[in-house]
Parts: C-alpha cells; structure tokens; sequence
C-alpha cells in the first residue's frame, strides 16, 4: 500500500513537474549544427521560411538528384578557399550572405556565436566530396533567350522551381504564401510589359535573384541552370 | 488490501503513461541542450597572406570585377587579388581605395550602380543604392569593417593622421531637379573618424551639406581640419570646416564669372578634382567642362588669377614634392600635361598612344620624384592600366594592366 502510494505521489510529481519542465534531450555541437542546417530560425526574422537546405544539400551526389539545388552542395565547403564564384574569400560572410540576402537575417554571425560555431561542427565532418572552387558564374546582365522545349521546361520546373513556388499555375505547395505562384502571379503583377520585357523579368529573377530588384529569390548560376532549361521553362510557362 | 495496493500500482503506472505532460509522442516539449563545439578555432582564414614589395605598389580597385588588385609597381607584376564588396552576386561599384599604412588598413569606396543597365560601372551619380565604404586589412585583404554612407558616394579622402576619412555624395538626380532651391539640391560630405568603424553596425556618419554635386575632395595636412571639394554642379571650391562643423561652408565660385545660382544641370567650369599641394598652400582645381586647372590661395580663401587652358578635360592632378608642378591627365584628348605652378605653363603634354592609355584618370607622385604614375581607366577595347612614366620627359618606362574599369588607385612603398 504504501509503495502503491509513493508511486501514485511521484507519477503526480512527475507530471506536475514535466508540466513545465520540457524534457531535455542531450546533442552534440554536429547535432546542434545539423538542427540548423534545416532550421529557419538560422535567421531570426519572423517572415522567413528558408533553410540552408532548401538551396543546399549536404553532400554532392546525395540523395540521387531529385532537384535542382542553386546552392553548392556542402560536403568539403570548410577547406574550400573561395565561395560565391570567387567572389568571397571566407565561409562564415558566405554564410551570412545566404542569411542576410535570402532569410532576412539582420545581424551576421561572428565565430564567437555558438550557432555559427555548431554551424561549422556540422559542416566540417560532412564527407568532404571536394575542397576544389564550386564554378558559379553569374549573368549580371541578362538577356532574353531563344524558344525552349516545354517538355524539357516541365521537368526542370520541377527540379528547380517548385521546391519554392509550389505547382505551375496555381502554386500548390508552395513554401510561402509570399512566393509567387508561376508563371501566373508574376504575369499579373507585371501587366503592363511586353512580352519580350515580361521574359525578361523571369530571365533576370532566375539569373539574380534578390540581387536585383530584391525578393528572397537565390540566383541560378549558369552551371546549374542551363540556358536551355530556363528557356524551356519560359515555353512550358507559355511566356 | 493487496488487491487494492496492486490497484494503485497500477493505477500510478497508467497515470504516469497517460499523463499528456510526460508523453512525448502528442508533441510534448523537448529542449534540446546541446554541447558547446570545442574543436579548433572555426572557419580559419585561407586567404593567401599578402607580402607588400618592398618597392612601389599599388592597390587598385577595379569596379569591372569587383576586386582589390595587389600590384608589385616595379615589375608590374600582381601579387594578389580579392573580391571587394558586400554584395556576392552584382557589382559592388569599387571606385577608389584610400590606405593608412600604420593601422595597416585601407578604406574602399562602393559606388553601387543604380541599375542593370549601368552595371558592370560604379555609381555616375544617378544611382539610389546606397554607398559604404569598405575597411579590408591590408595583409590579405580581408573584409574588416564597413560604413554606410548616401548613394553615388564620389571620392574618399583620408587625413595624413589617419584620423578623419571624408566621402563626397555625387548626386546628380538632386543636382539637376529644376523643381528644388539650391540649397536643396546640395548633397553631403560624410565625415567619420576611421577608428570607429566596426566589421557591422557602425553608426551613420556625420554628414554636413557642402554643395551641389560635390565630387573630387582633399584634406590638410596633417589632421584634415579642413576639407577641400570640388563642386561640379555649383562651380565653386567648397571649404569646409571639420573641426568646428558648425562653422558655415565656405564656396569659393572657381572664376569671376561665375553666378550665385548657376543653371541648374548645366555647370559652366565643373570642378571636379582637386589636388592640394604638399605644403598645403595651394590647391590645383580640375574644371573638367571648362578644360582647365586653376588655383586656390588656401590661406586667402580665394582664386588666384592663374588659368591653364588645357587640350582636354582635366581629371586627378598631382603635385610635385617641391609644389613647382602639376601634372595633369586629361582626356577628350587622352594625355598628360605638366603645368609649371608658377606661371602656368605648359611645359610639356605626353598624348598617350590608344592602345597603352586609354581615358587616364589620376596622376600619382611616388617618392621617387624622378618617376610618375598613370592610373589609365581603359574603355571597351583598352584594358585598365598603370603607367610609369619619367617625370621630367613623361616617357614611358613601364606598362602594369589591371583589368577592367580601374577607380582611383593608393600608391605606396613598402619599405
């Protein structure tokens, strides 16, 4: 009787207590940078829903490519010596680049916060696939480009675009509410150009991203989007 | 009584499984405690460690390729190079680096384009991005601070001291608004001590109102107490105070003739450089539209009656070390004219073959005063160049290219 009683006094303390104290779960520096890694709160801005693996994987050829990523894959990324097409010499500006121009992130990490720290613990025992420069080359100046094939158009929507954007037309999916459903949002936020400027816009949104005109967008780099393919996304969208 | 003592087991058990608090599996809180990374110092610098040559060299910003370009001035040879800039993707706009060899610093100006269609340039005035200025270390490069500043930040300037860095705003949108008072299209001249810069989040600069379209900017020597400014769009040398900022601005009109309120967009002379001589007593301004250099008497706050016609527009000047010459590049016609400081003179013009300088933009004095460098911006088919020239017959001893769209360049020794 008493044993049952002592029971029945700490299951009740148990659960009065676990009422305000969470449970805690015990994780290394790596685990704390793997959390991260698909964390939004990698920013603290409240309007962001991205991660670090919505553009990234962790190591190149990892799973088999159901997307196309505008993000270098990240395994070896901590003995590479330049980032961005060698327009950054440092992983952590890298990093912060990511934060401040797609999460809306307004303070960049320094390497004494212990985020940007577990960051680095992650990212240095991934399989370092290579350490070689990631070719990133940006069209700073876009042009409209030739008629695409739609059905090759389809498949590299699929692969590169609707992580974000959701389902053609109707957006369906979709990160956020705040990412434009394709082509049709745009379409209709841009009524008054032409056609040719309308291509253009989605030319220049794939090629820059919020580098130019703003937005979250990350940029499309010429190695991992072709031509080609972004051409048959303009004739799968009809534009 | 056992039965009812196996009772309350069990009913202490069912109660601890079904408490909602203590199961996990309907989402009941975690925290999750991580260990702190204790492995070595994260995300080290792999930069290359730059060696400054012992002789001339120069650190040229390039506003083609957004880099910072370490150049070895005796050989022509580059020691290094790095990305410049805040932005990853589009252009940063470089447009002039100044340096404080003692805090081993130098200070980049970013003169964002304004669009698409002028990038791949800096800002030429008409640009709404805001400017920074960019501090980078000089052993590698490296991005250590950064200042916010207004849009078409012009020229930058740094005391001898090291101890006052002043920006000029190039703002010709405000400039040419028929609809504004002058006072109201007059831009600001950002003024901020070096040393408070922090890597993030430094606090806006002071910014005093000197003049319309405010461009090329020198200081006193040796603590910048005053700044010199040449006023493109107002055709006058401001002069202002920097140690008392209250102090009004000082406009010195560059000629007689000059109006109060000139039209608008339209200068008749526009000022857009100035060079002050070593004893800090002349001041040589460069009246690009009027193609012509004159002269401020900085102790009298006036114009001397000293004019030099010149073939073309006149860009960066230098003086000799002795204040007995100018050395003027210009362009329209692509050269380089010695002006004799005393009377005038032009005592000789080197016109520079297309293909070697193409556009020159600033003479440079070394401490060899018997040499001279060119920093020739390039165009299209004409690479960006630095030239080293003879002084005294401005022949030319050396060609070092420096990629596309070369800004106003830091020259220095590094014994």
């Amino acid at each position: 009787m008493r044993l049952a009683l002592t029971f029945i006094v700490l299951a009740a303390a148990a659960c009065s207590s676990s009422a305000s104290d969470p449970e805690v779960v015990r994780g290394t520096a790596v685990d704390h940078g793997r959390a991260l890694f698909a964390d939004p709160k990698t920013s603290s801005s409240a309007s962001n829903t991205f991660t670090c693996a919505t553009c990234h994987r962790e190591e190149a050829g990892a799973p088999l490519p159901v997307r196309i990523d505008p993000g270098a894959a990240l395994g070896g990324v901590t003995s590479r010596k330049t980032f961005w097409g060698g327009q950054r010499q440092d992983l952590l500006e890298s990093i912060n680049d990511c934060r401040a121009f797609f999460m809306d992130a307004r303070i960049p990490w320094t390497t004494d916060d212990e985020d940007a720290r577990a960051m680095y613990a992650f990212l240095a025992q991934l399989a370092p696939a290579t350490s070689a420069p990631i070719p990133f080359t940006v069209v700073n100046n876009p042009v409209d480009l030739p008629a695409g094939d739609p059905k090759r158009g389809a498949i590299a929507y699929d692969l590169a675009c609707k992580t974000c954007h959701g389902s053609v037309h109707d957006g369906g999916g979709r990160l956020a509410t705040f990412i434009p459903a394709l082509p049709d949002e745009v379409v209709g936020s841009h009524a008054s150009l032409s056609p040719a400027q309308l291509r253009l816009v989605f030319v220049t949104k794939a090629r820059l991203g919020a580098f130019r005109g703003g937005g979250s967008m990350p940029p499309f780099s010429r190695e991992v989007l072709s031509d080609e393919d972004l051409a048959g996304i303009l004739a799968y969208f009809a534009l | 009584m056992r039965s009812l003592s196996a009772a309350l087991v069990i009913a202490a058990v069912v109660s601890l499984v079904a408490c909602p608090s203590c199961s996990h599996q309907d989402g009941g809180a975690v925290q999750h405690v991580f260990d702190p990374y204790a492995g070595p110092a994260p995300y080290p610098d792999l930069r290359p460690k730059l060696a400054l040559p012992d002789g001339d060299f120069a650190l040229v910003p390039s506003s083609g390729s957004d880099t910072l370009t370490l150049i070895d001035l005796a050989d022509g040879k580059t020691v290094g190079a790095a990305p410049v800039g805040r932005d990853p993707v589009a252009l940063d706009g470089p447009h002039q680096v100044v340096a404080d060899r003692a805090r081993g610093l130098a200070f980049a100006v970013l003169s964002y384009p304004g669009s698409a269609a002028n990038a791949g340039q800096h800002s030429h005035g008409s640009s709404s991005v805001p400017g920074w200025v960019q501090v980078v270390a000089l052993d590698d490069l490296r991005a250590v601070g950064e200042l916010r500043v207004d849009p078409n930040p012009g020229e930058i300037a740094l005391s001898d001291d090291g101890q006052r860095l002043v920006v000029t705003h190039f703002d010709l949108t405000t400039a040419a608004n028929p609809q504004l008072t002058i006072d109201q299209r007059r831009a600001s001249l950002a003024v901020v001590d070096p040393r408070t810069i922090q890597p993030f989040g430094t606090p806006e600069p002071d910014k005093l109102l000197v003049c319309v379209a405010p461009h090329g900017v020198t200081l006193s020597h040796p603590d910048g107490a005053k700044a010199f400014v040449a006023c493109y769009g107002e055709d006058v040398v401001a002069i202002v105070d920097l140690v008392d900022t209250n102090a009004p601005v000082v406009r010195v009109p560059v000629a007689a003739t000059v109006v109060p309120d000139p039209p608008v967009g339209a200068p008749a002379f526009g000022p857009y450089a100035v060079s002050l001589s070593a004893s800090g007593t002349r001041l040589a301004v460069s009246n690009r539209d009027a193609k012509e250099l004159r002269f401020l008497d900085v102790a009298k706050a006036a114009m001397e009656p000293l004019v030099v016609t010149l073939l073309g527009s006149p860009y960066f000047s230098a003086w000799s070390a002795d204040g007995a010459k100018v050395f003027v590049p210009m362009r329209g016609l692509d050269a380089l004219a010695i002006v004799d400081a005393t009377n005038g003179t032009v005592v000789r013009t080197k016109v520079f073959d297309p293909a070697a300088c193409a556009q020159p933009l600033e003479a440079i004095v070394p401490a060899d005063p018997a040499m001279l460098f060119v920093v020739c911006e390039g165009n299209v088919g004409v690479p960006g160049a630095i030239l080293t020239l003879d002084a005294t017959t401005l022949d030319v001893r050396a060609r070092a290219e420096v990629g596309a769209a070369p800004g106003r360049t830091f020259v220095g020794r590094g014994k």
